[in-house]
């Protein structure tokens, strides 16, 4: 069989491509900081961030965990706030009339105007913190449901209605199960914008948690925050490092979830023998 | 022999809009015949079977129908679920304990010749296998009147075949009534007890048909539309079939039978 290298050989090309940006990437970095001299205030090297990832380690992996942790939380609520809302759209034309304007509209709010907004009316702390990465995540979850309902096959619609099947057992047995590919591309939208909410929430949040657990940092929001007027950039790269690789972790874990969603006959063909 | 009627309608009218699809539709199905109606892409053939199974309501005329089960044109089945799982959505649907209702779901699909495929994504299924999957949803609704929109409509010529004789099995047991409608002459002879054709009325034949089509050409004009709007179909009973249903054309009258039924449908 001759297709069989050429599918090898792609899928490690596949695999190498983003390997080869990123140390590209890098590479060019470097070598622009070490040509031009400039000050590693302004712009640290990558080995000066790699450097800092080592030294702050304990500080990173902390933070990391307390932004992941918000992350994770928001989107555990935002999931089923988004596909909630969809379905009750998807089926009610008065419902979309009624929420659209107020769903587009939450979502032209700037986060750096919000976050401050909503420490004034809830005060600091993890519910201040959720409210601002449900308010980010749940849109995309929920345009792209919408979306994944909508086009569900017009026959499958027909069958239901013969079926005399209630709103809910439409959603529960069919709907819900069709729609999971375009819920979970919701979802990887959603984890993206949760992280960047994540990060303002951190500053307006993290004051009250560290004042209440001495031994918590906050989250990688607030390492930014406090590494830039210490002048260490390096850490506030190596913080903004760790946010890409998570987002990134999270971006592809949901993709894979995604290829298993899809029907069968959409994967590609694997080799039996 | 044909029992107590399934479905009676009396002067069904429909139309979309200020277009007229349907008018002057009478038709009577009993428990253990097959209706067969034939008529040309984009006469109102799914119109008029949407309106039998109540998925459209009648401008006009008197519909006394059991619960029927439909089966739709595309097979509409769930292509992420198995043939099972889209097998048992009517029991499901009817709140069936999940044991009692899947162990029914394999069993129909074993009778249909799905044996080997139970648990198989439907997507990964041939066309002939999905269209048997999508009658075993229909039967599993455990109604008695069936309404099938061109069942065989996407499946190659060898297939059909094999799918005639099973439709012929499937359609006339357990008290079954069936409205089966095709543009396939060879099809509909070979499955029906009896024959009808649905065309564009002639005006006169319109006139006759009732107030209905009246009614709704009025409410047009009304509105002061005054472009041509096409004829509304009619269902007119076809050539009187010999033999029984599993012959085909030849042992059912033959010539005769084509060209009466290509005779109506070009009126």
């Amino acid at each position: 069989m001759t297709a069989a290298p050429t599918n090898r050989s792609s899928r490690i090309a596949a695999l190498l491509a983003p390997v080869v940006v990123v140390v590209a990437f890098l590479g060019a970095w470097q070598v622009y900081v070490a040509a031009s001299g400039t000050d590693p205030i302004v712009l640290p090297a990558p080995t000066d961030v790699a450097s800092a990832l080592w030294t702050d380690r304990s500080l990173l992996l902390d933070s990391l965990w307390q932004t992941a942790r918000i992350v994770l939380l928001g989107i555990a609520l935002a999931t089923p706030l988004g596909v909630a809302i969809a379905a009750l759209v998807h089926h009610s034309p008065v419902a979309r009339r009624g929420l659209e304007p107020l769903l587009v509209g939450s979502q032209a709010i700037p986060i750096p105007v919000l976050a401050p907004l909503a420490v004034i009316w809830l005060g600091f702390g993890l519910a201040t913190q959720l409210v601002i990465v449900v308010i980010v995540a749940f849109f995309p979850i929920a345009v792209s449901t919408r979306d994944a309902l909508a086009s569900l096959s017009p026959e499958t619609n027909l069958v239901l209605r013969n079926l005399g099947a209630t709103g809910l057992q439409r959603l529960r047995l069919v709907e819900l199960r069709g729609a999971l590919p375009g819920i979970i591309t919701g979802l990887r939208l959603g984890v993206v914008f949760a992280v960047i909410g994540a990060v303002f929430a951190d500053a307006t949040g993290s004051t009250a948690t560290t004042a209440a657990d001495p031994t918590s940092t906050g989250g990688l929001g607030r390492v930014i925050d406090d590494a830039i007027p210490q002048l260490a950039t390096d850490r506030a790269f190596a913080a903004i490092v760790l946010l890409a690789a998570f987002s990134l972790f999270l971006f592809w874990s949901l993709g894979a979830v995604q290829r298993l969603a899809e029907p069968a006959s959409s994967r590609p063909l694997r080799r039996t023998s | 022999m044909p029992g107590a009627p399934l479905l009676r309608a009396t002067g069904l009218a429909a139309g979309f809009g200020a277009v007229p699809v349907l008018a002057g539709v009478d038709l009577e199905v009993a428990a253990g015949e097959t209706v067969v109606i034939v008529g040309r892409s984009g006469c109102g053939k799914t119109t008029l079977l949407h309106l039998l199974a109540g998925l459209l309501s009648p401008a006009a005329g008197e519909l006394d129908a059991e619960p029927a089960a439909l089966m739709p044109q595309r097979d509409g089945l769930m292509p992420w679920a198995s043939a099972r799982d889209n097998a048992v959505l009517p029991l499901r649907v009817a709140r069936t304990p999940r044991r009692e209702a899947r162990a029914a779901a394999d069993a129909q699909l074993r009778e249909l010749g799905l044996g080997d495929a139970l648990g198989r994504p439907v997507s990964l299924l041939s066309g002939g296998m999905r269209q048997r999957v999508a009658l075993a949803r229909t039967l599993l609704t455990g109604r008695r009147l069936l309404l099938l929109d061109e069942p065989l409509a996407s499946v190659d010529a060898l297939t059909r075949t094999e799918l005639h004789a099973l439709l012929l099995r499937f359609l006339a047991q357990d008290g079954h009534g069936a409205v089966l409608v095709t543009h396939d002459l060879d099809e509909a002879v070979f499955l029906a007890d009896r024959l009808f054709v649905l065309a564009p009325a002639n005006p006169k034949a319109t006139a006759a048909a009732g107030d209905s089509l009246g009614a709704m050409r009025s409410a047009s004009d009304a509105d002061g539309a005054s472009a041509p709007r096409s004829r509304p179909s009619t269902l007119q009973p076809g050539p009187v079939l010999s033999g029984r249903p599993g012959q085909h054309l030849e042992d059912r009258g033959g010539r005769r039978i084509r060209e009466a039924l290509l005779a109506q449908l070009a009126a």
